[in-house]
């Protein structure tokens, strides 16, 4: 290469050196091997032990049912408040109050009934996420605590018997490892994939549970109602 | 509302008990009372943001936030019953005041 040509340098009397004059590969070789060691062998290993660990933050499924049970109670106060409020106004006799005032405080009444209604519903709603969310996870737990038993007992099992034994589970830990050298860069981008998935499926729910569940509990339900329920503070 | 034809029957001490009934706290199942118990949440009602794990951040985010929200509807319907309750009075008050008055011309007359 060297001795085919040269290209003529702007500044050729400082230096004649070009780069790639000696035809010297290996930098860039040994930069190219150690990179496909590092996508073969190191970065899955970092990935098992510290991207997956660091997704997997244990989470406490009761902490979620409790959750879930105090917007329960607090769904059912919510719906209690309306229903008493109707009766109570309902129990009037009429004979007892005609007036222009009395309609208009049945409507006043009404509005306070259907706001509640919606605000208990949207409390249930809530609610039944969380315990959706609480199940999966517990069932994660699970089958996380099946995985580490099978492995537990295949270890015992191979220590337990000799010879033959571990021999064809040297030959499954070889083939093991292949497969994985060989299909790592197809499971990070499954890995990466099912990342991406969660990741929508957590953001659709909160806004799911932000633009379809607390309608009523927008601090602007009361303060652009005109008139039309008690709530006006 | 149309004319004077509508006959106007006011009991006071109804729309006083009423009024009474939406925020009275001795009877433990008046609407106030109920509110009362919805705004007292659990305690810790607040999930910490890593409580779903580190890919449920914004779904305890937002629950947090609702949190918050359901806190201050509640308040909100607190203060509009009492007001409720104030207007409720206000009126009986003005029909009171109307008869007084209505007495008092009857007899000058």
């Amino acid at each position: 290469m060297s001795d085919a040509f040269k290209i003529p340098a702007p500044d050729a009397s400082s230096s004649t050196w070009m780069p790639f004059d000696q035809a010297d590969l290996r930098d860039m070789q040994y930069a190219t091997l150690a990179m496909l060691a590092y996508g073969a062998a190191v970065f899955p290993q970092l990935k098992e032990t510290v991207v997956m660990t660091g997704l997997t933050v244990p989470s406490d499924p009761h902490e979620l049912h409790r959750v879930a049970d105090g917007w329960s109670s607090f769904a059912g106060s919510v719906y209690g408040a309306g229903r008493t409020a109707q009766q109570l106004h309902d129990n009037v006799s009429p004979a007892s109050w005609q007036a222009p005032e009395r309609d208009q405080s049945g409507q006043q009444m009404a509005g306070f009934v259907v706001d509640s209604d919606s605000d208990s519903e949207s409390a249930e709603g809530l609610a039944f996420l969380l315990r959706c969310v609480a199940n999966i996870s517990t069932v994660g737990i699970y089958l996380r605590f099946l995985l580490a038993s099978w492995l537990v007992a295949n270890l015992v099992w191979v220590s337990l018997l000799g010879g033959p034994a571990t021999r064809f589970y040297t030959h499954l830990q070889a083939d093991w490892l292949k497969s994985c050298i060989q299909d790592s860069t197809s499971k990070l981008q499954a890995f990466l994939m099912r990342c991406a998935v969660r990741a929508g499926v957590a953001t659709f729910a909160a806004g799911y549970a932000h633009f379809g569940l607390s309608d009523g509990f927008e601090p602007s339900w009361a303060e652009g109602r005109e008139g039309g329920t008690t709530a006006n503070a | 509302m149309i004319g004077d034809e509508v006959p106007r029957i006011h009991h006071l001490s109804a729309i006083r008990a009423l009024g009474d009934a939406l925020t009275g706290d001795s009877d433990g199942t008046s609407p106030a009372s109920h509110l009362y118990d919805a705004g007292s949440m659990p305690p810790n009602m607040r999930i910490g943001a890593f409580a779903m794990g580190v890919l449920g951040l914004p779904l305890a985010l937002v629950h947090d936030k609702i949190v918050g929200d359901a806190e201050s509807a509640v308040t909100y319907a607190i203060a509009g019953l009492h007001e409720h309750r104030d207007r409720l009075h206000g009126v009986a008050g003005n029909i009171e005041i109307a008869d007084k008055r209505n007495e008092e011309y009857v007899r000058r007359i």
